[in-house]
C-alpha cells in the first residue's frame, strides 16, 4: 500500500514535472529560433542558415555560448539581488505551468496519471499571482544594476504590468464566473458541458485578453521596458552571459504560460472544436493534449506574428490604451456578464 | 499633423491592425529575396568597377593612368621593347588600399590594358597584400572561396 501511495504522490508527479520542463525549456529554445525564422520570413528574408541544417542547432550553438561567456557583475550593483532578479523571472515562469491542463489524464498500470501537475482549486488565480511576480524581476533586475537605462526601464516595466494586470484580471472573472470555477481543469470541464470554447461566449473578452497578455509579458509592439532603440534593452542592459540568457528564457516562458492560459480560458483547453457536436467527433483522432499544444504553438505564433507587424508604442499610448480603453471595456464586460448569467439562471428557473 | 480621423467601425473592430496582419502574413509566404552570400554570390552589373586588373601584354606604359590617378596609387615603371619604338611595363604596382575605384585610369588608357574586373571580394590579413604587383594584376588575386 504505501509503495503505491509513494508512487501515485511521489514518482508519478516528479515524472511529470520532469517531462513538463524538458518539454518547456526545449520549446523556449527553440521558441528563440522559430521567432528569428518567422521574422525573417515576414521580412521576406531566411533566417539562420548557418549551423546544421536551415540553422537548426543554432539554439545549441547560442547557449554553448552563452554559457562560456565570463560571469560578469557591474562592481557598483546591488549582487544579492543582482544575482536573484533572473531567477525569479525563470521561477515565476516555470512554476505557474504547474498548473496547465495539457489533457484528460489516464491510467497507466493501474495508476492514474493526470495530465496536469497540480489541480489545485485556486488554479486561475495562483497562475495570474505568479505570472505578476515577474514585475519583480523586472524591477529587481533594473535597480539593482545601478544604472539609468535598467532603472528607466524597470520603472516603465512595473507600471505597465501592474496596469494591464487590471484589465486582464477583470476579463478573467468574466469568464470565471461563466465556469463557475477557478480550477484550470473545472474550466475545460465547463467549456465541454456548455459545448462551446469560452472565446464565442466572450469575444471582447478574449481580444481584451489578448492584448493584455501580450503587454503583460512585455513583448512588442508594447516592448517599453525593454525597447531597443530607447532605452539600449531596458531593464537587462546590465546582465550578459547566463543571467542574460535567463532574462530570455523567463520572457519566451512567460509567453508559454500566458498562451497556455489563453487556450485554458478561451479556446477549450484540450477539447476539440464545438465538443458536444457530432460533427466534429472525427476531430477526435488527434489526442486531447496535441490539441492543447496545437492551439498553444498558434498562440506563440501570434506573438511573433504581431511582433514583425507592428511598432512600438509610445508611453503615453500604451497608458492611454490600459487605462481609458481596455479596463473600461473589461469592466462592461464583466457588468453584463453577470447580467445575462443572471438572466439565464433566473429562466432556467 | 494629427492623425487622420478614422471611422468608428474601424476603429472599434481594430480593421487597420487586421490589415497590417494580413500584409504581414502574404509576405510571409513570399519567396526570399536575400542572397546566402558565401555560398550564393550576387549578381554585379557589367559596369561595375571592381578590383583593377592590367593585361600587359597590351600595356605600352604610357603612364597616362599614373597620371589620371587621383589618389596616386598606380606605380609603374617602362621598357624598351624588342621591335623598334614599343615599349612595355616592367614594374607595375596597384596600391588596392588608396584606390577609389573612379575608373578614370580605365577611361584614359589607349589600348585598353587597365581595366576593372567585376571581381569585389579583396580582403587580406595585411595591409602590404593591398599593393598588386603585375603578376596579380595579370592573373587576378587569389580569391579564398567560401568551401562548406
Amino acid at each position: 500500500m504505501s509503495t503505491e501511495l509513494l508512487i501515485q504522490y511521489g514518482v508519478i508527479p516528479i515524472i511529470q514535472i520532469l517531462v513538463v520542463m524538458i518539454v518547456v525549456l526545449t520549446v523556449v529554445a527553440y521558441g528563440v529560433y522559430a521567432e528569428r525564422k518567422i521574422l525573417a520570413f515576414i521580412h521576406s528574408r531566411l533566417g539562420p542558415m548557418r549551423v546544421g541544417p536551415w540553422g537548426l542547432f543554432q539554439p545549441i550553438a547560442d547557449g554553448l555560448k552563452l554559457l562560456m561567456k565570463e560571469d560578469l557583475r557591474p562592481s557598483v550593483a546591488d549582487s544579492l539581488i543582482f544575482v536573484m532578479a533572473p531567477a525569479i523571472l525563470m521561477l515565476a515562469a516555470f512554476s505557474a505551468l504547474t498548473m496547465v491542463p495539457f489533457g484528460e489524464g489516464t491510467t497507466m498500470f493501474g495508476y492514474e496519471v493526470p495530465y496536469v501537475i497540480a489541480d489545485v482549486n485556486i488554479g486561475i488565480l495562483a497562475m495570474l499571482a505568479l505570472s505578476s511576480l515577474s514585475v519583480y524581476a523586472v524591477v529587481l533586475g533594473g535597480w539593482s544594476s545601478n544604472s539609468k537605462y535598467p532603472l528607466i526601464g524597470a520603472l516603465r516595466g512595473a507600471a505597465q504590468m501592474v496596469s494591464y494586470e487590471v484589465a486582464l484580471a477583470f476579463t478573467v472573472v468574466a469568464t470565471l464566473m461563466i465556469a463557475g470555477t477557478m480550477s484550470t481543469v473545472g474550466i475545460v470541464e465547463a467549456q465541454r458541458e456548455l459545448g462551446a470554447w469560452f472565446f464565442i461566449l466572450q469575444p471582447v473578452g478574449f481580444v481584451i485578453f489578448v492584448i493584455c497578455m501580450v503587454a503583460e509579458t512585455n513583448r512588442l509592439p508594447f516592448d517599453l521596458p525593454e525597447a531597443e532603440t530607447e532605452l539600449v534593452s531596458g531593464y537587462f542592459t546590465e546582465f550578459s552571459g547566463m543571467r542574460w540568457a535567463f532574462y530570455m528564457l523567463g520572457e519566451y516562458a512567460a509567453m508559454i504560460v500566458m498562451s497556455c492560459l489563453a487556450v485554458t480560458l478561451y479556446l477549450g483547453g484540450w477539447l476539440r472544436p464545438f465538443p458536444n457536436s457530432e460533427l466534429t467527433a472525427f476531430l477526435d483522432v488527434i489526442p486531447g493534449p496535441l490539441w492543447f499544444v496545437l492551439k498553444g504553438f498558434m498562440f506563440m505564433y501570434f506573438f511573433m506574428w504581431i511582433r514583425g507587424t507592428y511598432p512600438r508604442y509610445r508611453y503615453d499610448q500604451l497608458m492611454t490604451i490600459g487605462w481609458k480603453v481596455l479596463i473600461p471595456i473589461s469592466i462592461a464586460n464583466l457588468f453584463f456578464t453577470g447580467i445575462i448569467i443572471l438572466l439565464v439562471q433566473a429562466a432556467a428557473g | 499633423m494629427p492623425a487622420p480621423e478614422r471611422s468608428l467601425l474601424f476603429r472599434v473592430f481594430l480593421i487597420d491592425l487586421l490589415i497590417g496582419l494580413w500584409t504581414t502574413l502574404k509576405y510571409t509566404f513570399k519567396p526570399n529575396v536575400t542572397v546566402q552570400y558565401p555560398k550564393e554570390r550576387a549578381a554585379v552589373h557589367p559596369n561595375f568597377r571592381g578590383i583593377l586588373r592590367v593585361d600587359d601584354d597590351k600595356c605600352i606604359a604610357c603612364f597616362l593612368c599614373q597620371k589620371a590617378c587621383p589618389d596616386n596609387c598606380i606605380y609603374l615603371e617602362g621598357e624598351k621593347g624588342l621591335s623598334k619604338g614599343s615599349k612595355y611595363a616592367a614594374f607595375f604596382y596597384i596600391d588596392h588600399a588608396r584606390c577609389m575605384f573612379c575608373g578614370l585610369c580605365e577611361e584614359v588608357c589607349p589600348v585598353d590594358a587597365i581595366y576593372h574586373s567585376i571581381e569585389f571580394a579583396g580582403a587580406t590579413y595585411s595591409r602590404a597584400d593591398l599593393v598588386h604587383d603585375l603578376e596579380v594584376l595579370h592573373k587576378g588575386h587569389a580569391i579564398v572561396h567560401y568551401e562548406r
